[in-house]
């Protein structure tokens, strides 16, 4: 590499070469931008759609074994259902016969009732007459007792009656409760069913999407190679050595020190904020980590015209009055 | 406003030509901190001095209680982290942002690099951090000489 004064290489970027060179490279920076945006997008996308349609897959299982679930609390409960059902037909047939031995308590009843009007008569007819007084007592001990029976009995005949609403009662209950469960069972089906259409869907989309990003890979490594191309060139073209952000020119009167061109921007990874073409100074030991701006003036000399300190130094000094103790 | 017009109006580049300042400007390197982050801290080493360009910061420093105390508020185009760039110490206080701020910083190699091209500019760079200093000084003074 032939070294380099300053001018030579300013001469160098404003040749129409560099800047053809140049507006090639920034074209090709921005199509590899763009595509490296495109990938990244798209793996990103990938990423999600693999992930729903996995999830969506999870949930779909777990919804299938959920309605298995629900069917087996519908055939349990319609078991249940049909078993209070005969339940209720055997207290049905309980409460029958409860209900005949009511009835007989009744007519036991309606007799002592007349047996002892009769001895009642009896005695009225003949008063003082002891076998009639004594039938009567008979009588109506009688009648009390067929009277404690009846009592008796139609409780038992109510009872009977309960048993057999309550059964009704949980019987239809559960037999309602059949229906929502199948119902339900059903629904749960259908929402697997769907989940299981649409994680299909998503891994279909991520077929696709996964051949997408592949040619988004393949057009950015293009991009890629066009700029690593372009950065090569610059190498030979201008006669300079080339890292991917820089290129390094050695300078002419400094054989330790180089020139260096960069070609981003970049204002936090340096010691200075890096602009593109613009041009900075590197010793050859510590290259870009310490970048000194190459500046194209310098200070002017007193004998010039820079009369700075004797402004600052000896100026108003003179004037001022003395400070009051 | 560019870099070179917010550099002129700071007192730390008071009388430095445009060429200085467009120098200078080269050298520093913009900075953003949001409200309520920590610029530096107490006790931590540094070599760069920040000069605000927008925003606020506070100055706080440990009691002997280890309790922060606020002791001043700076705004732009004021300048802070001049005292361990010149006494090579750890920093004396912590500086915390109040509200979004921007920062040029200037490390004490971009400032050797200014000396190389412009040493009559540098110069003026130290005499405007000693005048500060000397400013600062007067006010501590005083304040002393007022709890006497």
């Amino acid at each position: 590499m032939k070294p380099r004064r300053l001018e030579e290489l300013c001469d160098l970027i404003q040749s129409h070469e560099f800047q053809s060179w140049w507006t090639e490279l920034q074209r090709a920076r921005a199509e590899e931008d763009t595509a490296q945006e495109r990938e990244d997008e798209l793996r990103s996308q990938l990423a999600l759609v693999e992930f729903r349609a996995e999830h969506t897959q999870r949930e779909a299982i777990d919804a299938l074994s959920l309605a298995g679930s629900a069917d087996d609390d519908a055939a349990r409960t319609a078991a249940e259902s049909n078993t209070l059902e005969n339940q209720a037909y055997v207290a049905v047939g309980e409460f029958e016969e409860q209900r005949y031995r009511a009835s007989d308590a009744y007519y036991h009843q309606g007799a002592a009732e007349r047996l002892v009007e009769q001895c009642n008569e009896a005695l009225r007819k003949h008063p003082g007459d002891a076998r009639a007084a004594d039938a009567l007592a008979q009588a109506r001990e009688a009648l009390t007792r067929s009277s404690a029976t009846l009592d008796h009995e139609e409780r038992r005949k109510a009872v009977a009656w309960a048993r057999v609403e309550a059964l009704w009662e949980r019987s239809t209950a559960a037999g309602l409760l059949v229906a929502e469960q199948k119902v339900r069972a059903g629904r749960i089906r259908k929402r697997a069913e769907r989940m299981f259409a649409e994680a299909e869907e998503r891994k279909l989309r991520a077929v696709e999407l996964r051949s997408q990003a592949t040619a988004a890979t393949a057009a950015r490594r293009n991009a890629e190679r066009r700029v690593n191309g372009l950065v090569d060139q610059a190498r030979v073209r201008f006669d300079c050595s080339a890292g991917s952000d820089f290129l390094y020119f050695p300078q002419k009167d400094h054989p330790r020190h180089a020139f260096c061109l960069p070609l981003v921007e970049d204002r936090e990874s340096y010691n200075v904020e890096v602009v593109a073409l613009a041009l900075y100074t590197v010793d050859h030991q510590r290259g870009i980590s310490f970048l000194e701006p190459v500046g194209t003036g310098s200070a002017p000399s007193i004998s010039e015209g820079d009369s700075r300190f004797e402004e600052f130094l000896l100026k108003d000094r003179g004037d001022k009055a003395p400070r009051p103790s | 406003m560019n870099k070179v017009d917010h550099l002129a109006q700071s007192p730390l580049f008071e009388r430095l030509s445009t060429e200085e300042l467009s120098y200078i400007s080269s050298l520093s390197r913009p900075t953003h901190v949001r409200a309520g982050e920590r610029i530096f801290e107490e006790g931590s080493i540094g070599d760069s001095v920040y000069i605000i360009i927008k925003g606020q910061v506070e100055v706080s420093r440990r009691d002997i209680t280890g309790e922060s105390k606020r002791l001043a508020t700076i705004s732009a185009p004021d300048f802070f982290g001049e005292m361990s760039l010149i006494q090579k110490e750890f920093r004396s206080a912590s500086i915390t942002a109040l509200t979004d701020v921007e920062l040029l910083q200037m490390s004490a190699e971009n400032l050797v690099a200014f000396r190389r091209r412009y040493r009559d500019g540098f110069t003026f760079i130290v005499i405007n951090i000693a005048r500060v200093l000397a400013a600062r000084l007067r006010e501590s003074s005083a304040r002393l000489a007022a709890r006497l």
